[in-house]
């Protein structure tokens, strides 16, 4: 079946083409989710190579499982649990390995030199921010880190977050705040 | 208001999900207390940050790996069912195998009982129509006693000699027969 008009179908119905037989819309669903499911991964586990393996474990769960799906709920919560339970998965196996503390460091981690030109400075800047709050976000519990990444850096709403994670939207809300919180307290040199 | 009080609500406020109420009792506090007011640009600062992270995008062979893991499950012969069926059969909620399975061993079950159910409480269960089942199929015996001669039968004869097959008539005693004792 030809997807000259995949860019008109929904995620939910590709999924339910997919589940009709149609291996096209299967393809179509693995581009559109696989940067995104990349980028939530890799925040939680902070290991390209071993998130790229999650989310290539993730979308051949979705071909082996895809009869699980039903249309109750958005495709893209379905995928992004499957993901986080895969991931917690992963985490839960390497609980041994060193995990920065932030809180730990010396004044010296957080010192860097600053090119003379502008825009490289800000980008420089801006890698090092990113590098330091991808470490803060790793000594975050992982409770926390999983909602903070969801809501912050994925921008799903809190009812999807909630979905995902499969906890009540208060408690969603209040792990989020906390989160901010402990980032914030964990960053505020950065500032 | 409260230090804690106010931390529960930074989310809500810099989201604008606050009543105008809440809202203004946040911002009173902050004017009150200025560390307060920096925690909170602090916290909008880390979520403008995290939004603006770069985006981690997967290898360019990524699809290629995909493929070559999906066709690898396709071919494993404890998913083919999972990838080969449009959907999933289930017979009572079991499985196909499982079903097959649990059908195998009920049938195993009911064979080992009936083995081990003893024979005389068998018989005693199924007497009635044994005995409806023996008088059709049964040969009749060349003596066998018209049971309209039972009266003059039983004038001439010991009783209990006769068969005690010829004193049942379907599976019940002849009211006809009368004993008379030993002579």
């Amino acid at each position: 079946m030809q997807m000259d008009k995949k860019f008109i179908y929904t995620d939910e119905e590709l999924i339910s083409r997919f589940q009709n037989g149609d291996e096209q819309a299967y393809t179509e669903l693995a581009n559109r989710f696989r940067d995104r499911l990349m980028s939530f991964v890799f925040r939680f586990v902070n290991d390209s190579v071993v998130a790229e393996d999650i989310v290539q474990d993730t979308l051949v769960k979705l071909y082996t499982h895809k009869d699980y799906y039903r249309n109750i709920a958005k495709f893209s919560t379905w995928i992004y649990t499957i993901a986080g339970n895969l991931a917690k998965t992963e985490l839960r196996k390497n609980k041994r390995r060193k995990v920065t503390n932030l809180s730990e460091m010396g004044k010296d981690d957080w010192q860097y030199d600053i090119p003379s030109d502008e825009d490289t400075a800000k980008t420089v800047h801006g890698q090092f921010v990113g590098e330091q709050i991808q470490k803060a976000i790793q000594s975050l519990p992982d409770h926390f880190r999983e909602v903070i990444i969801l809501r912050d850096i994925q921008e799903l709403s809190y009812e999807e977050v909630s979905s995902i994670v499969e906890v009540p939207l208060g408690t969603v809300k209040s792990r989020i705040n906390r989160a901010r919180l402990q980032l914030q307290e964990m960053l505020k040199e950065l500032r | 208001m409260e230090r804690y009080k106010f931390e529960d609500l930074i989310s809500d406020y810099i989201e604008n999900k606050l009543p105008v109420a809440k809202r203004k009792e946040v911002e009173a506090f902050m004017e009150d207390n200025p560390e307060a007011k920096v925690q909170m640009e602090s916290i909008r600062s880390l979520m403008n940050s995290m939004k603006n992270l770069s985006e981690i995008k997967t290898s360019d062979n990524f699809m290629d790996n995909l493929m070559k893991k999906v066709e690898f499950e396709k071919n494993r012969p404890s998913n083919k069912n999972y990838v080969a069926s449009g959907s999933s059969k289930t017979y009572f909620g079991f499985t196909p195998v499982y079903a097959t399975a649990m059908s195998c061993l009920i049938v195993a079950l009911v064979i080992v009982v009936l083995q081990l159910m003893p024979t005389d409480n068998l018989n005693s269960i199924i007497l009635p129509s044994n005995i409806a089942e023996q008088e059709t199929e049964m040969p009749k015996p060349s003596n066998m006693v018209n049971p309209d001669k039972d009266l003059m039968l039983a004038e001439d004869d010991d009783t209990t000699n006769i068969d005690s097959q010829n004193r049942l008539i379907n599976g019940k005693f002849d009211k006809n027969i009368k004993l008379v004792g030993n002579k």
